[in-house]
């Protein structure tokens, strides 16, 4: 496919051209900048992306299922990101939840795509962040992006969507401090889910007794469900519902911020590269004696504000 | 790899392992010193509480093990025909199975059967298919094994045997045999779609009940653990895996209002694993902890009940298509493991299952096999004839201890079903498998013919491998979707909707639902509209693949039902 | 992307050749069991896979391999397929003329496998 004849069948809605243009993107293909320009040009704003995030094991992919379903049967079109963890060894991945989402596989308004998280702990990989673009300006009238909690260091999930959902379940052991994380920085809605389960009740109560002391307004929604039975699922709805009325005032600012995050860490990202011999040639010299790694870092600070590590990133400009 | 393999083993006389298939370090040499069982608490003479050395005094003495396997064939007129024939060369268990889709709870017509159509038996989707595969059979007195997936198959082909004995005016507590089925292995190893698990534990207890109290011969629950061996776990695992499933089953049983000792005797299934030793001590060690947690935790009264019986299957993983006639000695091997540890009953695989489907002269074999290990060999001449073995009775402890450990780790996870559900025990299933790949991969797990030895196949494994059953092709399966839907408009429909009816309200009330069943069965309600119907009252969708919408005659008859 | 088809339930070659694909630093999707053919070839479309592994142990990959094909054509896809499992010699025949791209026995050495990938995608991970 070229890429004109790829955006071409891509605004036609051709999922298949989304489905390379996604590959294209992850892949930092030749043809990323303009398929990225392309979307960000359509990028819809009158759809809702819902987040859901939390520790392995927590029944994420099956709550997810469980939306589908209630999303479809009113008749939205729903696309999927499902961000999976890569080996930190190999940077291979096991890419499972297809396996629990399969019975949408035949449902031509569903779109459900599986990426790795390429060396990113827990979170949403760049190549998903990306996609989010091109999701949008395919025109999904819900986007549901599941990632792994890692309980830290979540904040940004916050700034890609206008709802987000931590889910917890009974038996996770670090769901705690996920809880407290997620009440700090990004939750909406926290959702209880196996709530038949042993120790669901003791759960509840921790969680809820966490939330009461937060303020009214900024007291995120908690709503229990067991989805694979199916339970709850008319209750998370209204939650997801709510959140999306209740984040219409902030929304603005969010994508600013969002924006603001995608400008420094794309940045941020291009200087890790451009300095990588630097930072070498820097520790060489510490391990000889010559330099604290303070002194190090300095150095290597004060270059930034001289703007000589981004010599690279001039061509960039005339793109 | 395998180059210095031969060189180790021709010209140093080495071996290339030191520990059992499971990973337990065996020693040189074990001496009385090794021994810590105590013979009258621990071993005991075979037929005495704890059974480690069989539960019969005289054990093959007085009978034989039972002789099974799986009839595998296209239709039930074929099927028949083999049955006689195995019959007369001497198998006395009837493995009575029926292909994927069908075990799934899928009739032939469900877009996802086509595919697996045949593989494990027949499409025996209604009764029939089992009329027409057991015409001229006796249905009383014969030993039936029901080898399926899930508690659905269990007791809906347990319906149809005693729907078909009704019908001829036949006595049904003459019904005689069992159930490989339980609601572990059915979602841990098969990831079956049928019924969810809170089902399958409702609706065996539905099945134990009534098989109890109307076919008492019939042993309506067999864990299995062959599978789960198969699929990964190794033999301390299967071992707790089982003793915990029986475990489980019994609990809900009691929560019934019964006792143990109402529900007798247990039967499981067990893997014949290539580990000579460590199969003949699991089986033993399997009888010893069963009739401790039946007298200890659940109070058992009556010797019977302490009982384990163990129906044995040959380990159709280890067998290999490359020169697939050292299949030979592998299943011989396994085999004779199952007779020195004491089993009831041996499926032996046969030596081309890793090429294709059995041949009639592949099954042969294994009949004739075991003709030789009991005739020629003498072998059962004498009961537990390894008993006393340092080695073996070192072993057994150990696999015991081993296996009592993991059982305690997995009640610390909550139990079974937590384990089963939170993805606990597929955990150390993947575990297990993984370290058997790694090994392999390693050379330290040496596979004659695979990693090692690989040799040349000549024309005698070559004409085993082309001999093979092969399944039928498209054209044949196509027929069997026809054949369905001619069966289902051929039915008394006023009947068929009054038995959707009944076991919709049986399965909603919380009857049991065994008679309802049955009676559908006679009314010729195949096994995907029992699957769907139970669904329905469960309020989940009729389809368990989620593909078919509910058949307009399943809900023309729900309609006229009172809300 | 490794696919099982139908309702066979045999998944230990399937989980064997996961892992050793993920070790070899590929990006592996499963479908799970029980799927139809029709819906692996649109998730391999969506996901945009490389190449698609066929396990099956029922002596049915030239049916399933047959569907998965003309799904794929249908869907104008140019996805390379190869499958493994249960295999006689008259089905390993018609698989190659179909336009499988390899076939495996049981017992292959899984290496080939790994190796045939790279092979058929044309790339090594880097």
């Amino acid at each position: 496919m070229k890429a004109g004849d790829l955006l071409e069948r891509f605004q036609a809605h051709d999922w298949r051209a989304l489905a390379r243009a996604i590959t294209i993107v992850e892949n930092d293909g030749q043809e990323k900048p303009l398929v990225m320009r392309a979307a960000y040009r359509d990028a819809g704003k009158d759809c809702m992306v819902v987040g859901l995030t939390g520790a392995g094991g927590a029944g994420k992919s099956t709550l997810v299922d469980c939306l589908i379903s209630a999303y479809r049967e009113e008749g939205a079109t729903v696309g999927v990101l499902a961000v999976d963890p890569s080996s930190p060894y190999t940077g291979g991945a096991l890419l499972g939840d297809r396996l629990r989402m399969g019975r949408h596989s035949g449902d031509p308004g569903v779109f459900i795509r599986s990426f790795a998280s390429r060396g990113e702990l827990g979170g949403i990989s760049q190549g998903a962040k990306d996609a989010l673009y091109l999701y949008k300006a395919f025109g999904f009238d819900v986007i549901l992006l599941e990632s792994l909690g890692a309980g830290q260091g979540e904040t940004e999930i916050r700034n890609f969507t206008d709802v987000t959902a931590v889910v917890l379940a009974p038996g996770n052991g670090d769901d705690i401090q996920l809880a407290k994380a997620g009440i700090q920085e990004i939750a909406d809605i926290f959702v209880l889910n196996k709530m038949d389960r042993p120790g669901a009740g003791s759960l509840h109560l921790q969680l809820s007794a966490m939330l009461d002391l937060l303020p009214a307004e900024r007291r995120p929604m908690l709503v229990r469900t067991a989805a694979s039975k199916g339970r709850g699922i008319e209750e998370l709805l209204s939650a997801i519902e709510s959140a999306y009325a209740r984040s219409e005032g902030t929304r603005g600012a969010r994508e600013r911020a969002r924006i603001e995050d995608e400008i420094f860490s794309g940045a941020l990202s291009r200087w890790k590269e451009a300095v990588k011999g630097q930072v070498a040639r820097l520790a060489d010299r510490v391990s000889a004696g010559e330099l604290t790694p303070q002194e190090a870092a300095a150095l290597l600070g004060g270059q930034i504000r001289l703007g000589e590590p981004f010599g690279g990133g001039a061509d960039e400009e005339e793109r | 790899m395998s180059e210095n393999v031969v060189k180790l083993d021709r010209d140093e006389g080495g071996l290339v392992r030191e520990e059992t298939q499971s990973g337990i370090y065996v020693e040189p040499v074990y001496t009385p010193e090794d021994v810590k069982s105590r013979y009258e608490e621990d071993i005991s003479d075979p037929g005495s509480y704890p059974f480690t050395r069989g539960i019969y005094p005289k054990m093959y003495r007085d009978r034989l093990w039972l002789k099974a396997f799986l009839v595998s064939y296209d239709t039930p007129e074929s099927t028949n025909a083999a049955f006689r024939s195995y019959i007369e060369n001497g198998m006395n268990d009837l493995r009575l199975t029926c292909d994927l889709p069908t075990q799934n709870g899928l009739d032939p017509d469900h877009p996802l059967a086509l595919s697996a159509m045949f593989c494990g038996g027949i499409a025996s989707y209604a009764i029939n298919t089992y009329e027409t595969m057991l015409d001229g059979l006796p249905l009383e007195n014969t030993v039936y094994e029901g080898g399926f997936m899930n508690v659905l198959d269990a007791i809906y082909f347990h319906g149809l045997l005693v729907a078909m004995i009704e019908n001829r005016g036949g006595d049904i507590s003459k019904l005689l045999g069992t159930d490989i089925a339980d609601p572990v292995r059915s979602k841990l190893v098969y990831g079956d779609p049928s019924w969810p698990t809170e089902i399958e534990r409702r609706v065996l207890m539905d099945h134990i009940e009534y098989c109890l109290e109307h076919t008492p011969k019939w042993r309506p629950v067999v864990p299995n653990g062959i599978d789960p061996c198969q699929a990964g776990m190794n033999a301390i695992h299967e071992l707790g895996e089982v003793i915990a499933v029986c475990t489980a089953i019994i609990e809900d049983f009691c929560k019934r209002g019964h006792t143990i000792d109402e529900f007798g005797p247990m039967v499981v299934a067990m893997d014949a694993e290539s580990d000579f030793f460590e199969s003949i001590a699991k089986f033993r060690a399997a009888r010893r902890m069963w009739a401790k947690v039946a007298r200890e935790r659940f109070g058992a009264q009556k010797k019977s009940t302490m009982m384990l019986k163990i129906g044995i299957r040959t380990s159709g993983l280890s067998l290999q298509a490359q020169k697939p006639l050292n299949n030979a000695a592998r299943v011989t091997i396994q085999t004779l493991a199952g007779v020195l540890g004491g089993v009831n009953s041996i499926d032996a695989c046969s030596i081309d299952e890793a090429v294709g489907l059995p041949s009639y002269e592949a099954r042969m074999f294994t009949l004739d096999m075991q003709h030789i290990l009991a005739h020629e060999a003498n072998v059962p001449l004498t009961a537990d004839p390894l008993g006393g073995s340092y080695y073996l009775e070192w072993l057994t402890d150990k696999l015991e201890e081993e296996a009592n450990a993991y059982l305690r780790e997995m009640e610390e996870n909550g139990g079974i079903y937590a384990c089963l559900e939170s993805g606990w025990l597929r955990g150390v299933m993947e575990q297990d498998r993984l370290r058997v790949q790694r090994e392999r991969e390693e050379g330290k797990r040496l596979i004659v013919g695979l990693n090692a030895f690989q040799g040349e196949d000549g024309p005698v494994n070559q004409a085993i491998a082309d001999c093979a059953y092969t399944v039928p092709p498209e054209q044949v399966r196509q027929e069997r979707v026809a054949e369905v839907k001619a069966f289902r408009a051929s039915r008394d429909q006023e009947a068929v909707a009054r038995a959707i009816r009944r076991l919709y309200q049986d399965t909603k009330t919380g009857a049991n639902i065994s008679r309802a069943v049955i009676d559908g069965g006679k009314a010729g309600l195949t096994i995907g509209e029992v699957c769907g119907i139970v669904r329905l009252a469960y309020g989940l969708g009729y389809d368990p693949v989620d593909m078919i919408p509910t058949p307009d005659h399943v809900e023309q008859a729900l309609r006229d039902l009172p809300a | 992307m490794v696919a099982k088809a139908g309702c066979d339930i045999h998944e230990r070659g399937a989980l064997t050749m996961m892992t050793a694909f993920r070790d070899a630093g590929m990006e592996v999707l499963y479908t799970g069991r029980y799927q139809s053919e029709a819906a692996i070839a649109r998730t391999a479309v969506a996901e945009d896979v490389d190449v698609i592994g066929v396990s099956d142990l029922t002596g049915s990959l030239p049916i399933i391999c047959r569907k998965i094909l003309e799904e794929l054509r249908r869907m104008e896809a140019d996805i390379p397929v190869f499958c493994g499992g249960l295999l006689t010699r008259a089905d390993r025949e018609a698989l190659l003329e179909m336009g499988v791209k390899a076939c495996f026995g049981t017992g292959s050495p899984v290496g080939a496998c790994v190796e045939k990938v790279y092979e058929l995608v044309g790339q090594r991970p880097s």
